[in-house]
């Protein structure tokens, strides 16, 4: 029936490639306005007149000279003919570099479709395009899109298909970049807003204090909204759960119900009220800066920092996603290129606490009697901590394990973009909520269920349970904790969240319903003391990532050994600094 | 009149030079400079230091590159227009 056309997505990083997939696809791949953003091939699927399109959104590359595997990735892709048209997605206002790269895969391929994108930005700054005449210079349809603002979408398909069905081939044109100072027109200096909010972002004076009161502000916020939510969340879920406990027990038999209520649905409950009220309120916080363009000039302020630790100014970029989740910021580090410096940001990301055990160390803070303020001020401590750890095992490894010299390093700074805060919060928002639940049923369920499970079997008259938390007591006490809390890290490998929510199982041995979202009541009834809480925060923040983040470690370095070596450094770091606070605690109190 | 070349690390922000050449350090790093658009007779603008000193922000071909010191000391300028310093 339908003929496919298949298309791929080529162009320089940050030109808003990712942005015309999605609107061209209805698709809903995560963008950012950093370079790098996209490491993975997306494809999505469209229809256009008879035809349907399979577009690739490649990753962005400066050159196809393979300097790094995404160049290397994106270069096969176009040599190998899978794509019959290639569309070359260039940024209106830096069109001359960008043209560097349409020149070489013009070389390549002479079915090229040359996107003007962002050309609603280029007008705001006073620049012009002249696409007509650029197509008659290039000898390629060009197409002005403004991919955000769905304009030019339609030509660029009939563009496409144009391309597609025409063929005749293209006559030979050597593109030189120069032409496109006769293409685009400046009328004033477009870049001179930017360079004023640098002036105060990057300044001498300014950079620091403000990059410590953003995060601040993103941690205070978090902190006072995500209370608010998580309490009106707990007592919807207590309800729920009761309802759900009514419904089931009259109709399956006592153990089953039993598995179904104390175990699963106590466990996923418990998992979704911790979790879900920070991260609705961090992430879509985190995306408005991500949006802005503030990240990469983070990066610039602490570039310094990481070349005196023999790493990648990049790394910080990487730590930054780790902060969402470490197995995407293990994925993130191939904006690395040198492998020396990408292996060193993958062992040392779970340094930075992901999504999955901030909430859990906010509950924590709560836990030791402080206020909004307080917490927050645990917080930063707790980041900077994290932060300082980071630069001093990326600077261990790079003298030790992984020795060799600093590579090269290039770093674009994006111009500043205005954030579409609507489609942020709604996005972030949807996205994380479905995720958050997703992984709590796919993890959480059955860690209930095994939890349950080692409850409630006996061997010689002391349950599973009971026998596993007796064997690791001492291995706990040495740090401050105990056994109970050091099985619950144990279980909690598949997902980090599940860590105290299966130790509040542990204290109030396996009455699972009682006052799901009380954390502090259920510390207290423990009998935990600050000591220990202070240790639970201090293991929480460093200790071995989870399952699926290993996976993505293994995946991305190959390489058992380095796996092997991410999971032992930050349990060793984070078991000896219990030790340390658990023995000076003791000495003075 | 005076001719005289001097690495890009050393232009001052605010500061323009045009790329006379650039000489490899065995890093691989011209390859890399000469993509993002650093190739002779180009036009080079320093725009600002990071707040620790290092790396340096340069506009090139309408984008703005961060630099290290050491990658942008292998790209020889010569200044052009005012030397102001911002």
């Amino acid at each position: 029936m339908n003929d496919t056309i298949k298309v791929a997505l080529a162009g320089n990083p940050n030109v808003g490639k990712s942005t015309l997939f999605n609107s061209l696809t209805g698709m809903k791949q995560h963008t950012g306005n950093w370079a790098g953003k996209t490491v993975g091939f997306a494809e999505g699927k469209f229809a256009a007149d008879d035809y349907e399109v399979v577009l690739t959104d490649l990753p962005g590359i400066y050159s196809l000279n393979c300097h790094s595997p995404e160049e290397e990735v994106a270069r096969e892709h176009i040599e190998s003919g899978r794509a019959d048209v290639t569309v070359c997605v260039c940024d209106a206002l830096s069109l001359e570099r960008n043209l560097i790269l349409v020149s070489q895969i013009r070389e390549i391929t002479s079915r090229v479709v040359i996107c003007v994108n962002l050309i609603d930005e280029a007008e705001k700054k006073g620049a012009s395009v002249n696409g007509e005449l650029l197509s008659e210079l290039t000898g390629c349809p060009v197409v002005l899109t403004a991919a955000r603002q769905k304009i030019g979408l339609r030509e660029l398909k009939s563009a496409i298909i144009q391309m597609f069905e025409d063929n005749a081939p293209a006559e030979e044109t050597k593109i030189s970049p120069e032409i496109a100072k006769k293409c685009v027109k400046f009328q004033s200096d477009p870049w001179r807003r930017d360079r004023c909010i640098d002036k105060v972002l990057c300044g001498k004076v300014l950079a620091f204090p403000i990059m410590l009161l953003l995060l601040t502000g993103v941690f205070w916020l978090t902190l006072v909204a995500s209370s608010h939510l998580s309490g009106w969340l707990g007592t919807g879920l207590e309800w729920v759960a009761a309802v759900i406990r009514d419904f089931v027990t009259p109709l399956l038999p006592g153990w089953l119900s039993s598995v179904i209520c104390d175990g699963v649905i106590a466990t996923v409950f418990r998992v979704v009220t911790v979790m879900l009220p920070p991260m609705a309120v961090f992430f879509p916080l985190f995306t408005l800066l991500e949006d802005l363009g503030y990240l990469p000039r983070v990066a610039f302020n602490l570039d310094r920092c990481f070349k005196c630790s023999g790493t990648c100014g990049k790394q910080s970029l990487t730590m930054l996603m780790g902060l969402g989740c470490n197995a995407a910021g293990v994925t993130g580090c191939r904006i690395i290129d040198s492998p020396r410096e990408r292996l060193v940001a993958i062992i040392t990301n779970s340094f930075m606490p992901c999504n999955g055990r901030l909430p859990l160390i906010i509950a924590a803070f709560g836990c030791l009697g402080l206020g909004a303020a307080g917490k927050t001020i645990g917080l930063l401590l707790a980041f900077v901590a994290a932060v300082v750890l980071t630069f001093g095992v990326s600077k261990l490894l790079s003298v030790t394990v992984l020795k060799g010299e600093l590579s090269s390093f290039t770093l674009e700074l994006p111009p500043y973009r205005t954030p579409q805060v609507g489609q942020v919060l709604i996005r972030s928002l949807l996205d994380r909520t479905v995720f958050v639940l997703g992984r709590a049923v796919s993890a959480a369920a059955p860690a209930g269920v095994l939890i349950w499970l080692s409850m409630n079997i006996e061997i010689s008259g002391r349950s599973i349970y009971t026998h596993l938390t007796t064997f690791l007591d001492p291995v706990g006490r040495l740090a401050g904790m105990d056994g109970v809390l050091i099985l619950a890290f144990l279980f909690a490998l598949p997902a980090a969240e599940l860590m105290l929510p299966l130790a509040m199982a542990g204290i109030n041995n396996g009455d699972f319903l009682s006052e799901i979202s009380d954390v502090s009541g259920a510390f207290a009834e423990a009998g935990w003391s600050g000591v220990t809480v202070v240790c639970i925060i201090i293991f929480m923040m460093f200790h071995f990532p989870c399952a699926t983040t290993l996976m993505t470690i293994k995946k991305e370095t190959g390489s058992l050994r380095w796996t092997i070596l991410s999971a032992l450094l930050p349990t060793i770091i984070g078991y000896g600094l219990c030790v340390v606070v658990n023995f000076f605690s003791r000495m003075f109190f | 009149m005076e001719i005289f070349e001097k690495k890009l690390s050393t232009l001052l922000p605010g500061q323009c030079g045009r790329v006379v050449n650039c000489i490899d350090n065995g890093r691989n790093i011209v390859k890399r400079l000469r993509d993002l658009g650093i190739s002779e007779g180009e036009t080079v603008k320093c725009i600002m230091r990071s707040p620790l000193g290092d790396p340096t922000a340069y506009l090139i071909k309408g984008s703005v590159i961060a630099l290290r010191r050491e990658d942008a000391a292998v790209v020889f300028v010569r200044p052009i227009g005012g030397m102001r310093d911002e």
